[in-house]
């Protein structure tokens, strides 16, 4: 039986598909590929991993292995033989090329090869800065000849944070801070919707509305204030814009790559590994976490505090392992009440660890039913410190950058 | 020459404040005389009055200097705190204008 046969049996007794996406396990399978991606299918549209019996009856020769080890156990198994098949494989090819096309370009296949096998097989990613340089110009010289040369991520879609902290970049950890009912899920839509105008594939997972409520939220923000509705008129219902409301969806969304929203009905857990399945699944090119304080620890936590701090450790490692940048919503705490101003780094509620893991914390605030927010930066990791106001319609869609209040 | 606030000065701009914000102020003389002096002896007044301000905003029912009083440091050093990070935000922006505009 090989490495194969007992890893599927191990998937199936254990049942932590996440941890199998977490691993990067599909790179292993070679023959029994098919059963794998059954399972996969089965994971997507059930949430759960099928149990023996069903995959014998859609794959009978599938043999069943009586498991006695962790599933983590079979998996650095599966890598270590899967490897060492591509290293065996790259050798036979190379001896082969020596004799059909020469040393020269058995050399090339090998160190191309060579280089390939070994990001797989590092799970950190090692680098010579030394060597690298020509690399980095390379990076450089292509950057400065592009257009928007100044964003190197996906952009936020606001001018003044795209000049100066270069968009969103892959593996950046953003914490948005605010007061209770300020909009700072607003402000995250608003960065989701503008990467999507951009060509980008934001993920949205929302704990705190129902998709109805997204969907309102999000056609108003893609509406922008061009007055074919309002997001009342979306609540309501108005029989008035129902008409204008299909054209506009029909030219805004026919043959647009999409928007992913997870949102919490059916759902029992919430927990770090559930966001990463969906990062796994929807492959987005942006991840907005709505919000910290209702998602669930996988790692058992016993208090609020602690929670909150392996949520922190798990998103950002998440960003960086899976090259995406992570947007997390977080809550300011309100002992000393509800103050009129954007909120502080030490006021972020239970944990001091989001301050800590995060490359860009942004504090907003806004006053009572007023139309200006207040955005500043309270940690920035790659650039100088920054502040703006949005003056936004929230009930129209209709924003703009502003400095002069007056 | 510019008036040197006095307790009863202290005394007034609760009231007034009492009044602007719909909450009940309490007279409690002879005590609150004596309070509110060794107030404005101990602080600064333009210290105390956004102190004094945020104490009765938060107020749920009766209004006492004495009160104010007891709480007095920790609402000055917030008060200030808030201060100063309404203006430190507003000078980022600045920066942050002058910035743009020099792109």
């Amino acid at each position: 039986m090989n490495y194969e046969t007992k890893l599927l049996n191990a998937i199936v007794a254990d049942g932590d598909f996440a941890l199998c996406g977490t691993e990067n396990v599909k790179n292993v399978f070679v023959e029994q590929k098919d059963i794998w991606s059954f399972i996969a299918e089965h994971y997507e549209s059930h949430r759960k991993v099928p149990s023996t019996e069903t995959i014998k009856h859609h794959f009978p020769d599938f043999e069943v292995f009586h498991v006695t080890e962790p599933l983590q156990y079979y998996i650095d198994v599966a890598h270590r033989e899967s490897l060492s098949q591509q290293v065996r494989t790259a050798l036979s090819r190379s001896n082969d090329l020596v004799e059909q096309a020469g040393p020269k370009e058995a050399i090339g296949y090998l160190m191309s090869r060579t280089s390939e096998m070994i990001k797989i097989s590092s799970s950190l990613r090692d680098t010579n800065l030394v060597e690298e340089w020509e690399d980095r110009f390379e990076d450089l010289l292509a950057r400065s000849k592009e257009k928007n040369r100044d964003i190197i991520g996906v952009p936020s879609g606001i001018q003044i944070m795209d000049k100066i902290f270069g968009g969103w970049q892959a593996g950046d950890f953003v914490v948005l801070l605010g007061w209770t009912g300020v909009g700072k899920s607003f402000v995250a839509r608003l960065f989701a919707v503008n990467a999507w105008r951009a060509g980008y594939t934001p993920l949205v997972i929302s704990l705190e509305m129902n998709k109805q409520q997204e969907a309102q939220r999000i056609d108003t923000l893609l509406n922008n204030g061009e007055g074919h509705f309002s997001n009342t008129d979306l609540v309501t219902a108005n029989p008035g814009i129902v008409d204008k409301y299909k054209a506009w969806a029909e030219e805004t969304y026919s043959g647009k790559h999409p928007i992913h929203v997870v949102t919490t009905e059916g759902m029992d857990t919430a927990d770090q590994h559930m966001v990463q399945a969906k990062i796994d699944q929807y492959k987005p090119d942006l991840v907005i976490l709505d919000y910290h304080g209702l998602f669930d620890d996988a790692s058992g936590a016993k208090s609020e505090t602690e929670k909150a701090k392996n949520l922190s450790k798990a998103f950002k490692r998440m960003a960086v392992k899976n090259s995406v940048p992570i947007i997390d919503v977080a809550a300011v705490t309100m002992a000393d009440g509800h103050s009129e101003r954007p909120p502080e780094l030490e006021e972020v509620a239970w944990s001091k660890q989001l301050a800590y893991d995060a490359d860009l914390v942004l504090a907003i605030h806004r006053e009572y039913n007023s139309e200006v927010f207040q955005i500043v930066s309270r940690k920035v990791r790659r650039a100088t410190h920054f502040g703006f106001y949005l003056r936004w319609n929230l009930d129209t869609g209709d924003w703009k950058e502003e400095w002069d209040l007056a | 020459m510019e008036k040197i606030p006095t307790g009863q000065d202290l005394i007034i701009f609760f009231q007034k404040e009492c009044d602007e914000q719909g909450k009940l102020f309490v007279p409690d003389p002879p005590r609150q005389d004596q309070v509110a002096k060794s107030l404005v002896d101990h602080f600064n007044y333009e210290e105390l009055k956004p102190a004094v301000g945020k104490f009765i905003s938060d107020a749920y029912g009766a209004v006492l200097v004495f009160d104010f009083a007891l709480q007095s440091r920790d609402l000055i050093e917030r008060s200030k705190f808030e201060e100063q990070s309404k203006k430190r935000f507003k000078e980022i922006v600045e920066q942050t204008r002058l910035k743009m505009e020099s792109n």
